[in-house]
């Protein structure tokens, strides 16, 4: 009778594997990466916000930039922030009847004239101050902050390096507005 | 007695073995590295689908010696000082320049112009090199792992000479 007691606990033991701590911890520590993972890139949130985002204009300056770097940039180049890679936008032409990008000025500096602070220009084809606009999409918070793709705060005054294909320039944004659809 | 040693074994826990810790750290990597050929600057990223483009771009080093000026010459191969990664050969070096600064004067009218006066002791070097370029749609061209932009910042080593300098021209040769 023990004998044929054994037998079937043996039986079972092959047909239902035993579960034992370690393959708990395996288990648990596989669900937490995947859960880590999710957190992490937010697939679920990104197709949740994109539904919600509306397009906008980012303007923004650029100062003091040598002349020629201006000859790099074209309207629908893509933009990106060169701290983490991720997207920014694409380049505007500056105002609807312009085909250019940036909008130049001559480069400013502050000099001191006899205790008097004056603000002086760089001559032509040295540096330059510039405007632009790059349009992008994001979502507008209630309080009116606004957060690209969904994920990334910007606003007015801050500054940020970004990069094109050919051009790396720190801008400082000053304004954005939701374009009409 | 063989009944009771095999209700003994039978009821034997299982041991952690070097096996189970082989699997776990699999297991780990593996995730490591599906998040890290995933993440933006995944170095893996900029393996795939790049092109091959020779590239020509300009970097101005600023305010040397006329000394350090003359060590710079054409044919150099440059390197990033960082990394000792080759960033191309030197092709052509235009004439070096005083370095400026921008100052003011005052006409009769008592307007004031800025103006670019010129540093006696400081030159201002243009060099254009030419280099093969990894290219990659909507990122743009790097030179062995080093990005190259108009704007961006280089730090270079020539055969006889180290020193940054600003890129200012980038002319892709498709």
């Amino acid at each position: 009778m023990k004998d044929k007691k054994i037998k079937n606990k043996e039986e079972k033991s092959r047909r239902f594997p035993k579960f034992y701590v370690l393959d708990v911890v395996i288990v648990l520590l596989i669900v937490s990466v995947l859960l880590g993972i999710y957190f992490r890139y937010s697939v679920f949130d990104m197709f949740g916000n994109s539904k919600n985002q509306v397009e906008v204009e980012v303007s923004f300056s650029i100062k003091n930039i040598n002349y020629t770097t201006g000859m790099h940039i074209d309207i629908d180049d893509s933009v990106y922030f060169k701290s983490d890679g991720s997207t920014f936008g694409v380049i505007m032409a500056n105002t609807e009847n312009s085909q250019r990008p940036l909008h130049e000025f001559f480069a400013e500096q502050t000099v001191n004239k006899d205790g008097e602070i004056v603000t002086i220009t760089y001559p032509p084809n040295t540096r330059i101050d510039a405007d632009g606009k790059i349009k992008c999409k994001g979502i507008f918070a209630k309080d009116g902050s606004f957060m690209l793709n969904g994920n990334k705060f910007i606003a007015a005054g801050q500054t940020e390096t970004v990069c094109t294909e050919r051009v790396t320039v720190a801008i400082t944004i000053t304004d954005i507005t939701e374009i009409s659809p | 007695m063989s009944n009771i040693n095999i209700s003994h074994k039978t009821k034997k826990k299982r041991t952690f073995n070097i096996v189970d810790f082989f699997i776990v750290v699999a297991i780990l990597v593996l995730v490591a590295i599906l998040i890290y050929a995933f993440s933006p600057w995944s170095q893996l990223k900029k393996l795939w689908a790049l092109d091959e483009v020779t590239i020509d771009y300009t970097i101005v080093i600023r305010e040397v010696d006329k000394a350090d000026a003359a060590k710079i010459k054409k044919d150099d191969d440059v390197t990033d000082s960082v990394t000792k990664n080759p960033l191309g050969t030197v092709t052509s070096i235009d004439d070096i320049k005083n370095s400026t600064e921008l100052t003011y004067i005052e006409d009769e009218n008592g307007d004031i112009h800025g103006v670019l006066s010129e540093k006696s002791d400081k030159y201002d070097i243009t060099v254009h090199i030419t280099a093969v370029a990894n290219y990659e749609e909507g990122v743009g061209y790097t030179v062995n792992g080093c990005r190259i932009a108009v704007g961006e910042e280089l730090y270079l080593r020539f055969p006889q000479y180290v020193h940054s300098g600003f890129c200012t021209a980038l002319d892709p040769n498709s």
